[in-house]
């Protein structure tokens, strides 16, 4: 939990009652340590066993039943399931919180495989909008292209693409690693905060527009720059360590990395202040 | 503007205006192709749209891109749907489909 303490010299609106503690720290506050994590229960996880192999034909069920399906299957100990013809269907394969080999044998529709949180992914089809939305962790490959909005607000976790991807890709991204093997379309990383993207192909119009924070890499040619995107010189860091990831994306073995774009922040939008919140309720 | 050379709309929908507004282009000698492009800078708000004529089909996708549409195109058959579930249900078997980009427009002869 955050540290919390009393404070004697009381602020004025202290007095008035608006709060009665001061948070310490500025950020990267402990929540809870991990030697509990044992005793940390966490809902929809099991014990699967990878060598557990079963194939699952989604054709006559819907994605409600789909998924279920696939939660019995993960609660029975299965560690790999294969989804067989997914036929574009809506929301396949989301919320799964554990480790997983889930691969579809087939393309999927909007909002494939979000909010989860562990699984390796594998589709050998294409997917639509929405793909990973709010991804915790894992790693998704998709090995044609994919539609608009690919890894919205993701948090964490590599997802690639070896095809391309629509427009806004990356929107609100918090973090993880977000690899395009083709181009990319309008208003890439547009308001992105952390993480990473790498496309090696095309970017359309307004990279990175509205970005606070986080790197882009663009390897083709930049459509337009978005309000508040700057180019900053890559370095042996930044060549390292996207070859690490492409490896691992298993694209690009043969990519020329040195000549990239790395494209940041300007933080000219940036409008943030150093207060506390309780200095701001304070300031109020 | 269009009410104004003349044409009148029989509906509320705003589809019906970008099929005046592409009669209106064809009218004045523009190809298809030609008043489709022209109609990313003439026509505001977001759209996707696709139009057929008596002898050609074609897409059109504005530069905001916010509305959807998935593609199939093969060397006898064009598929267009707003998502990938439609097209299945005509070709169930694999088969690579795509989100045209920003401001991309196709024009097909029939």
């Amino acid at each position: 939990m955050a540290n919390i303490k009393t404070n004697e010299n009381k602020t004025k609106a202290q007095s008035m009652g608006l709060h009665s503690e001061v948070l310490t720290g500025k950020t990267q506050q402990k929540f809870f340590n991990p030697d509990e994590a044992e005793n940390f229960y966490y809902w929809g996880t099991y014990d699967v066993d990878f060598n557990k192999r079963i194939d699952l034909d989604v054709n006559d069920l819907d994605c409600k039943e789909a998924n279920k399906k696939i939660d019995e299957l993960m609660s029975q100990g299965y560690g790999t399931i294969v989804i067989k013809n997914p036929q574009g269907k809506h929301s396949l394969g989301v919320g799964v919180l554990n480790k997983l080999n889930l691969i579809f044998e087939g393309s999927l529709g909007y909002f494939g495989v979000g909010s989860i949180d562990g699984p390796t992914v594998r589709i050998n089809g294409r997917v639509g909008w929405s793909c990973a939305e709010n991804m915790m962790a894992g790693k998704v490959v998709i090995e044609k292209n994919a539609g608009s909005c690919f890894g919205a607000a993701v948090r964490g976790g590599d997802l690639i693409c070896k095809g391309s991807v629509g427009a806004r890709t990356g929107i609100d991204q918090k973090g993880g690693t977000i690899i395009v093997g083709g181009d990319a379309g309008a208003f890439t990383g547009f308001m992105m905060q952390r993480g990473r993207i790498i496309i090696l192909g095309n970017v359309g119009i307004n990279l990175g527009d509205s970005m606070y924070d986080g790197t882009i890499y663009v390897g083709g040619k930049i459509g337009s720059f978005g309000s508040d995107a700057i180019e900053s010189p890559m370095t042996k860091s930044d060549v390292d360590w996207i070859k690490r990831k492409l490896k691992v994306a298993e694209i690009g073995e043969d990519f020329n990395i040195s000549n990239m774009t790395k494209v940041v922040a300007g933080k000219k939008l940036w409008n943030y202040d150093a207060l506390e919140p309780t200095e701001k309720k304070g300031a109020i | 503007m269009l009410e104004n050379k003349g044409m009148r709309f029989m509906s509320e929908c705003d589809s019906e205006l970008i099929a005046v507004y592409l009669a209106e282009k064809m009218r004045n000698g523009a190809t298809l192709e030609e008043g489709m492009k022209d109609s990313l800078s003439g026509l505001d708000g977001v759209f996707t749209y696709f139009v057929a004529t008596k002898d050609s089909l074609g897409m059109a996708k504005d530069t905001m891109a916010a509305k959807p549409l998935v593609l199939y195109e093969s060397d006898d058959l064009v598929a267009m749907g707003s998502e990938e579930i439609a097209i299945r249900s005509i070709l169930p078997h694999e088969i690579d489909t795509y989100d045209p980009f920003d401001g991309e427009v196709k024009v097909w002869q029939i």
